[in-house]
C-alpha cells in the first residue's frame, strides 16, 4: 500500500487529468442507469396509461431518454481517452525516470543483477502500472458513486428493496470478487515473479545460444524454460479461475438481486406502497449499476501482481549509487598527475583483499602498463581511477585534487576507460562511435577506425559505416569489437585513456601496429593499459607489474 | 467478420493451431452461446413476472413458481460463464505453451548466429510478450464470436411475431452496426502492426541500454540516453494509445447506435402500449431484449481489436518461425565420441549482408588431427567455425564428415558433439557447477570426483575452491565479481566436460597469465588426445602446438601445411613469423 502512495505521488501531476477522466466515467455510468431506469418507468407508465385511457407527459421522459443516451455514449468515449492517455504518457515517464535512476546507480551498484532482469523490470513491471488508474482505481470508484447514487434513488421509492440492494452490491459486487482475489494474492504475486524469471531466462539463454546447442544441453535448458512457462501459465490459471469466480458471482447475484426486488415489489405494489412504473423503474436500476462492478473482479484478482510489480521497481529505484558525486564540485585542476596514496580496496568475489596499500605516481603524459596474472585486481584498479569504485582507504588525486571532490561528469571526460568487456550497442558502427561524440564527422569516424586498424576491415562491409553492429557485436569478430570500442574512446580525446586488455584476441601483428598509433595517438597524455602478460612485447612503455606481494 | 484479412501464413498458423486449442475452443463457444441465449429465456420470465405483478394483481406468493424458476436459470447461467472463460483459457494456454516450444526448437534450428541485425531483446519479445497476446484469439474473441453468431438472430427470430417496429429497428441498425464496425476498423490493423513495432523496438533497446549503461557513462553519453529511452517509450504509449484510440471510436460508434436504438425501441414500445397496439408483457419484453441483442455486437466490437492484436502477435511469431533454418538437419547419425574427419570441398559462404566470408575452401583433416587456424582479424576463421558447428551454411561446395556430407547429419546430435570454446565465453545465471556442467549438473558419487577432476584440469580448481561456497556460487552477469581469465577457465572445464569428440578453440589460452597458461596448456594437450582439434590462434606457442597451420586471408586459404615447413618454405607464414620478431627454431 505504502508503494502504491509512492506511485500516486510520482504521478500527483497528472491528478487533474485522472480526477476529469473519473468524473466523466461517473457521470456515463449513471447516465446508463437514468437511461434504463427511466425507459422502464416510461414503458410501464405508458402501458398503464393505455389501459386507464388517460394520456401522460410523454416529453420529459422521452428527452431524458435520449439525453441520458447521448451523455452515457460521449462519456464513455471521453472517459476512457483521457484515463488512456494520461496513464500512458505517466508510464512512459515512469519507465523513463526508472531507467535514469538505474544509470546512476551503475555500474558497480547494479553488478548483482543481469541485464535481463533490468530489462524486465523496466518493460514487464512498469506495463503494469497501467493497471493502476485504468483498471483499479478508476473503475472501483466508479462503481462504489454508481453504487450510492443507485440505491439513493431505490431508497426514495422503497426502503427495503434499497437495503436489499445495497446489501447486493457491497456483497456481490464487492466482497465476492475481494474474497476470490484474496485467494489469488499469492499465485498472483507469483505470476509477476516468474513472467520476470521466464524473460530473463529466454534472454540468457538466446545470449547463450552457441554454448547451450554445442554442448548438448540446449534440451535441458529447453525443458527448464518449459517448466518455468507451465508453472506461470498454472499461476494465471488459478488467479483467473478467481477472478471468473468473482464475475460469475457478480452476474449471479445481479440475476438474484432481480428475482428478489421482484418479490419484494410485488409485495410492495400489493401493499400500495409502491406503484407499477416504480416497480419496473426500481427493478432495472438495481440490476443496471450491478454493470459497474463487472471489471472489478479481475481489476482485484491482478492487484497483487501489480502491487508485487511495483514493490520490484522501487526495489530498484531505492538502490543508493556506490559513488556519490560531490555537493559543490571543484573545478577540473589545470594538470592532470595521477597519484595513488596507499590505496587499499577488499570487495572481491569471496571478499578476498585485491589491492592492499597501493601506491602510484603517474605524472601526465606518462604511457604505463599495468601487468599482472589474473584475478589480481587489475580490473579493480581501472574500476577505482575511473570511480566506478571508490577505493577503502588511502586516496586517488588528479593534479592534486582528490577524485571524489571533481564532478563525475568532468571526471568522464577526462578519465576515459575502455573496459574488458566493452558493450556494443545495436546500432550501426557510425551510430556507436558516435555516441561518445555525436556531432564527430564521418571523416573523423574513418579517422578514428584507421587508429585502431578497422578502417579496412568496415570498408569491405557493404554498408561501410552504416554496417549494423549487432547485439554484443554479433556481426563483428570478437578483436574487431574491442577495437571498436577502443576507438570510440579515442573520440572522446580523453586526458587520461585507461584500455583494458585493448588486444587481447588480436594476432600478434595487428596488435602491435594498434598499440603504436594508440601511443602515438596519445602523446603528451596519459595512457593506462592493462594486461594480463607481464613483458607486453609490443609497447614502449613503462611496467607496473602487480604481484601478490604488491608492485 | 473476415474483413481483417489475415496474411496467409498468419492463417496457416492459425489452422495449425486448431488441433492444439482443440474441443476446450469449441467447449468456450457453446458455452458462450448458451450463456447469451440464456438471458432470452431470463428476459422472457422478467417480463412475465413483471406483468403479472404490475397488471394482474399477483401478489409474491403467486409469483413464486416462476422467481425460482428464474434463480434457477441464473445459476445455470453463471454455470455457462464460467465454464466458457474456463474453457477460453485451456485452449488459450494450450496453444501458448505449444507456440513457446515451437519457439524454442526454432531458436536453437536457427542458430546462434541468426539475430545477426536484430538486438536479442527484440527476439525475446516475440517469445514472451507476442506468445502472451496471442491469448485473446481464444479467451475474448472466440466465444464473443460465438454469441454473436446466435444471439441477436435469436432476439430477432423472437421480436419478429411480437412486434414489427421493434423488429424494424433492430433489423436496420444490424448492418449499419457492422459497417460501422468495418470502417472503424480498417486503419486498426496498420495501427496494431505499428504498435507492435514500436513494442519490439523499445524492449530490445531497453535490454541493449541496461547491458551497455556502464559503457553509456564511460562515454558521458547517458544524458543521450536516457532521452532516446524516453522517446521510445513515449513512441510506444503513443502507438498504443493510436491503437485504442480507434478502438474506443469503434466502440463510441457500436455503443451510439446501440443506445439510440434502445432508446428508439423504449419510446415506439411506449407509445404502442399507450395506444393499446402492444401488450405489456410483450412490450417490456422487446424492451429487456433490445440491450441483450446489442450488448453482444458491442463486445464484439471490442473483442475485435483484442483479435487484431493477437492476430499481430501471431503475425511476428509466423515471421520467426519462417526464418530459414542455419542448416538443413538430415537423420544420420554418426557413432558418438569418435574424433571426425572433416573435408571441405570448394566451400564458398556469403553473408546475409552480401560479404564473402569464405570463399573456395578445399581442405582435409583427418581423425584425431590438431590443426591452427591464423590470418588476419576478419579473414573468416570464426565461419570456419560456424561453418562446421552448423550455425551458417555454404552457400557452394559442402563439408563433409567422415566421407558424408554434413548436412545429412542430424543437426543436434553433431552439435553436441563440439567442444566449443569462444574467446568471451557465455556464462549463465545460475551457480558455477551448472555452468560447467550445462546438461547434467553433478549429483554426488562418481560424477562428483569427475567433476572435480574437470576444475582441477581447467585451473579453476584453486579459484573455485576459494569462492565463498566454492561451486555452489551463483555468478552475476558475464561472470560479474570473477576476473576475465576466471570466467575463461570456468568455460574451459565446460569444455573439459562435455563429451565431444571435435575440438573448436579460439586461442583458448588467451585470457591467461603466465602459470595459468602453463597448467592449461598441458590440459589442453590432455583434452585434445583422441578428439579432432581446430585452434584459431593468436599466438606463436599455439601454433607450434599444432599437427598443421592454415593461413586464411580475406576468405581464402592462402598456405596450408606443418608449422614447420611453412616457416622454412618462407611464405606467408614465414613472414607473419619474421614480423612477430620472436621466429626461434626451437620453438616450431
Amino acid at each position: 500500500m505504502r508503494d502504491l502512495l509512492r506511485l500516486i505521488g510520482l504521478w500527483r501531476g497528472a491528478a487533474g487529468w485522472l480526477a476529469l477522466a473519473l468524473v466523466v466515467a461517473v457521470a456515463a455510468t449513471l447516465a446508463n442507469l437514468a437511461l434504463m431506469a427511466v425507459a422502464g418507468w416510461f414503458v410501464t407508465a405508458m402501458a398503464a396509461a393505455g389501459l386507464a385511457g388517460a394520456t401522460l407527459n410523454y416529453f420529459t421522459p422521452s428527452a431524458l431518454i435520449r439525453a441520458a443516451a447521448i451523455v452515457r455514449t460521449g462519456g464513455r468515449y471521453l472517459d476512457r481517452v483521457i484515463g488512456h492517455e494520461a496513464t500512458f504518457r505517466l508510464v512512459a515517464a515512469t519507465r523513463t525516470a526508472l531507467f535514469a535512476r538505474l544509470e546512476r546507480i551503475a555500474p558497480a551498484g547494479l553488478d548483482d543483477l543481469r541485464s535481463g532482469e533490468m530489462a524486465a523490470r523496466l518493460k514487464g513491471d512498469v506495463d503494469r502500472l497501467e493497471a493502476v488508474h485504468l483498471r483499479l482505481l478508476a473503475p472501483l470508484a466508479v462503481a462504489v458513486l454508481t453504487a450510492v447514487a443507485a440505491v439513493a434513488v431505490i431508497a426514495h421509492y422503497d426502503g427495503g428493496i434499497a437495503v436489499v440492494s445495497a446489501f447486493a452490491l457491497a456483497v456481490g459486487g464487492l466482497l465476492l470478487p475481494l474474497v476470490a482475489a484474496g485467494a489469488a494474492s499469492r499465485r498472483a504475486r507469483e505470476t509477476a515473479r516468474l513472467s520476470a524469471d521466464l524473460r530473463r531466462r529466454v534472454v540468457d539463454d538466446l545470449a547463450g545460444l552457441a554454448a547451450l546447442t554445442t554442448t548438448g544441453a540446449f534440451a535441458t535448458h529447453r525443458a527448464a524454460r518449459e517448466a518455468v512457462f507451465a508453472d506461470l501459465v498454472a499461476a494465471e490459471r488459478h488467479v483467473a479461475a478467481r477472478a471468473t469466480a468473482g464475475q460469475v458471482a457478480v452476474g449471479l447475484t445481479s440475476d438474484l438481486l432481480g428475482v428478489a426486488v421482484l418479490a419484494l415489489g410485488a409485495a410492495s405494489l400489493a401493499a400500495g406502497t409502491l406503484a407499477g412504473p416504480e416497480t419496473t423503474l426500481v427493478l432495472l436500476l438495481a440490476q443496471a449499476s450491478f454493470e459497474a462492478f463487472a471489471p472489478l473482479p479481475a481489476a482485484f484478482a491482478g492487484a497483487a501482481a501489480m502491487f508485487a510489480s511495483l514493490r520490484r521497481i522501487f526495489a530498484l529505484w531505492d538502490r543508493d549509487p556506490v559513488v556519490g558525486a560531490p555537493a559543490s564540485p571543484r573545478p577540473l585542476p589545470g594538470r592532470f598527475d595521477l597519484v595513488l596514496d596507499h590505496v587499499s580496496f577488499g570487495v572481491g568475489h569471496a571478499g578476498r583483499p585485491i589491492l592492499r596499500d597501493f601506491s602510484l605516481d603517474l605524472p601526465e603524459g606518462r604511457h604505463v602498463v599495468v601487468a599482472g596474472p589474473s584475478g589480481i585486481g587489475k580490473s579493480t584498479l581501472v574500476d577505482l581511477l575511473s570511480r566506478v569504485r571508490d577505493p577503502e582507504s588511502g586516496e586517488i588525486r588528479l593534479g592534486g585534487v582528490p577524485l571524489p571532490a571533481l564532478g563525475l561528469d568532468e571526471l568522464r571526460a577526462t578519465i576515459v576507460v575502455v573496459p574488458q568487456r566493452p558493450h556494443i550497442f545495436a546500432a550501426t558502427i557510425a551510430e556507436n562511435l558516435r555516441l561518445a561524440a555525436p556531432r564527430a564527422s564521418d571523416d573523423e569516424l574513418w579517422g578514428v577506425l584507421e587508429t585502431v586498424a578497422l578502417k579496412d576491415a568496415v570498408e569491405r562491409m557493404p554498408a561501410g559505416l552504416a554496417t549494423f553492429a549487432g547485439s554484443d557485436g554479433v556481426s563483428l569478430s570478437g578483436g574487431e569489437a574491442r577495437r571498436l570500442a577502443v576507438a570510440r574512446a579515442l573520440l572522446r580525446r580523453p586526458r587520461i585513456l585507461i584500455l583494458d586488455e585493448p588486444t587481447e584476441g588480436l594476432d600478434d601483428d595487428a596488435a602491435r601496429r594498434v598499440t603504436d598509433a594508440i601511443e602515438t595517438l596519445m602523446r603528451d597524455r596519459t595512457l593506462i593499459v592493462v594486461s594480463h602478460r607481464s613483458g607486453e612485447p609490443n609497447s614502449r612503455a613503462l611496467e607496473v607489474v602487480l604481484s601478490p606481494r604488491g608492485v | 467478420m473476415t474483413e481483417t484479412t489475415a496474411p496467409s501464413d498468419v492463417s496457416s498458423l492459425l489452422r495449425s493451431l486448431r488441433p492444439v486449442a482443440g474441443a476446450p475452443a469449441v467447449g468456450t463457444m457453446v458455452a458462450a452461446a448458451s450463456h447469451g441465449l440464456l438471458g432470452v429465456a431470463v428476459a422472457f420470465l422478467v417480463a412475465g413476472a413483471v406483468d403479472a405483478a404490475v397488471f394482474h394483481g399477483h401478489d409474491a406468493a403467486a409469483l413464486v413458481p416462476s422467481l425460482a424458476l428464474l434463480a434457477g436459470l441464473a445459476v445455470v447461467r453463471a454455470g455457462a460463464a464460467w465454464a466458457s472463460d474456463r474453457f477460453g483459457f485451456a485452449a488459450a494456454a494450450a496453444v501458448r505453451r505449444h507456440l513457446f516450444a515451437r519457439l524454442l526448437d526454432h531458436v536453437a534450428a536457427a542458430g546462434p548466429l541468426r539475430p545477426a541485425t536484430k538486438p536479442i531483446g527484440e527476439r525475446a519479445a516475440v517469445l514472451i510478450e507476442a506468445v502472451a497476446a496471442v491469448e485473446p484469439y481464444w479467451r475474448q474473441w472466440l466465444p464473443s464470436a460465438a454469441r454473436v453468431g446466435v444471439v441477436p438472430l435469436a432476439v430477432l427470430v423472437v421480436v419478429a411475431p411480437t412486434d414489427r417496429w421493434a423488429f424494424a429497428i433492430l433489423a436496420v441498425s444490424l448492418p449499419m452496426l457492422l459497417w460501422a464496425m468495418i470502417l472503424v476498423g480498417k486503419g486498426a490493423e496498420v495501427a496494431h502492426r505499428r504498435q507492435w513495432a514500436s513494442l519490439a523496438r523499445l524492449g530490445g533497446d531497453l535490454l541493449d541500454k541496461v547491458a551497455g549503461l556502464g559503457d553509456l557513462k564511460r562515454l558521458g553519453a547517458s544524458g543521450r540516453a536516457v532521452a532516446s529511452v524516453h522517446a521510445a517509450a513515449v513512441t510506444f504509449g503513443r502507438e498504443t494509445m493510436s491503437v485504442l484510440r480507434l478502438a474506443f471510436l469503434s466502440a463510441l460508434v457500436l455503443e451510439f447506435f446501440a443506445t439510440v436504438s434502445i432508446a428508439g425501441i423504449a419510446i415506439a414500445v411506449g407509445f404502442r402500449l399507450m395506444w393499446g397496439d402492444l401488450d405489456f408483457r410483450t412490450g417490456f419484453f422487446v424492451l429487456l431484449l433490445a440491450p441483450e441483442f446489442y450488448a453482444p455486437l458491442r463486445d464484439l466490437g471490442v473483442r475485435r481489436h483484442a483479435r487484431i492484436e493477437s492476430l499481430t502477435a501471431l503475425g511476428s511469431i509466423a515471421e520467426m518461425l519462417a526464418e530459414p533454418e542455419a542448416t538443413p538437419s538430415g537423420d544420420r547419425i554418426r557413432p558418438a565420441g569418435a574424433p571426425p574427419a572433416l573435408r571441405f570441398e570448394a566451400v564458398r559462404v556469403v553473408h546475409a549482408d552480401g560479404r564473402v566470408a569464405l570463399d573456395g575452401i578445399d581442405l582435409d583433416i583427418a581423425a584425431g588431427e590438431h590443426v591452427a587456424i591464423v590470418g588476419p582479424s576478419g579473414a573468416g576463421k570464426s565461419t570456419l567455425f560456424a561453418l562446421v558447428a552448423g550455425f551458417v551454411e555454404a552457400s557452394r561446395g559442402r563439408v563433409l564428415v567422415d566421407g558424408a556430407p554434413l548436412d545429412d547429419l542430424d543437426r543436434d546430435l553433431w552439435r553436441a558433439e563440439l567442444v566449443h570454446l569462444p574467446q568471451t565465453p557465455h556464462l549463465f545465471e545460475g551457480w558455477i557447477a551448472e555452468n560447467i556442467a550445462l546438461d547434467r549438473p553433478p549429483s554426488g558419487g562418481d560424477a562428483d570426483v569427475a567433476f572435480e577432476a574437470v576444475l582441477a584440469a581447467s585451473g579453476a580448481g584453486d579459484f573455485v575452491a576459494r569462492l565463498p561456497a566454492g561451486r555452489d556460487t551463483p555468478l552475476g552477469e558475464h561472470g560479474l565479481g570473477l576476473s576475465g581469465g576466471e570466467a575463461q577457465r570456468l568455460a574451459l572445464a565446460r569444455a573439459f566436460w562435455g563429451s565431444g569428440s571435435l575440438v573448436l578453440f579460439d586461442e583458448p589460452t588467451a585470457h591467461l597469465d603466465a602459470e595459468t597458461e602453463r597448467v592449461v596448456g598441458e590440459a589442453i594437450v590432455r583434452l585434445r588426445n583422441g578428439r579432432t582439434a581446430l585452434t584459431i590462434a593468436h599466438r606463436l606457442a599455439t601454433v607450434a602446438a599444432a599437427d598443421r597451420v592454415v593461413v586464411l586471408d580475406h576468405g581464402r586459404i592462402v598456405e596450408c601445411g606443418r608449422p614447420g615447413d611453412l616457416a622454412a618454405a618462407g611464405g606467408r607464414w614465414a613472414r607473419m613469423l619474421a614480423d612477430s620478431g620472436i621466429v626461434t627454431e626451437a620453438e616450431v
